[in-house]
């Protein structure tokens, strides 16, 4: 069984909904890497010209790979990653190997 | 951040190391144990542009100072959603300098 591994950077007042879509779309866990800072490809400038960085959270989930693609696109609906700039990217890179992530534990991996 | 904006970056994302209140469940979580608190930082960036940027990164004698200032290393993006107006694709006009 090959697993993929989708990391997605989002908007840290979606992570509770994305990680519930995810779930849906057959992600069985995830771990959530909290207070990550942003820059897009339109820097915010504000006041003093001091750059704003967005609070965003980094959603992991190893998945199989066969569900991978159907993440991903859950992801991008939900958090309506294409219609909204700056709402959120996703990304899926492959997993070369892993361990303790077995098929039939419905929560392996949800440790936050 | 900024040399690698230079060197064609369009975004980037940093996991800071220094939050107090999640060590233990950083440690707890990777085995790690990190006494230098270091920043994570992800670009994203098409295919061509990766290798510039370390280059970039190299040339400006970033990770090459002192032992333990720092790695880089690039992996490959298989798959992707969101990514839409982040990057100029060869037909679009460059819009943001």
């Amino acid at each position: 069984m090959t697993f993929k591994l989708i990391v997605a950077i989002v908007d840290r007042h979606r992570t509770r909904e994305l990680l519930e879509a995810a779930r849906e779309a057959g992600a069985t866990g995830s771990t959530v890497i909290t207070g990550v800072r942003g820059q897009g490809r339109r820097r915010s400038i504000g006041i003093f010209g001091l750059e704003i960085n967005d609070i965003r959270d980094v959603l992991l989930f190893v998945v199989d790979a066969q569900r991978a693609r159907s993440v991903l696109e859950r992801l991008a609906e939900v958090g309506e990653f294409d219609e909204t700039p700056g709402t959120g990217i996703a990304l899926q890179l492959d997993v070369a190997d892993a361990l303790g992530v077995r098929r039939g534990l419905p929560n392996v991996g949800d440790e936050l | 951040m900024d040399t690698a904006r230079e060197a064609g970056a369009t975004g980037a994302t940093v996991i800071p190391r220094a939050r107090g209140a999640d060590d233990e469940g950083f440690r707890r979580m990777t085995g790690l144990d990190l006494d230098a608190r270091q920043d994570v930082v992800l670009f994203v960036v098409p295919d061509q542009t990766a290798a510039p940027i370390i280059e970039r990164l190299e040339s400006a004698g970033l990770f090459r100072d002192r032992q333990g200032s720092g790695i880089v290393f690039q992996l490959d993006i298989e798959d992707s959603v969101g990514l839409r107006g982040q990057f100029t694709l060869p037909s679009e006009k460059e819009s943001d300098p």
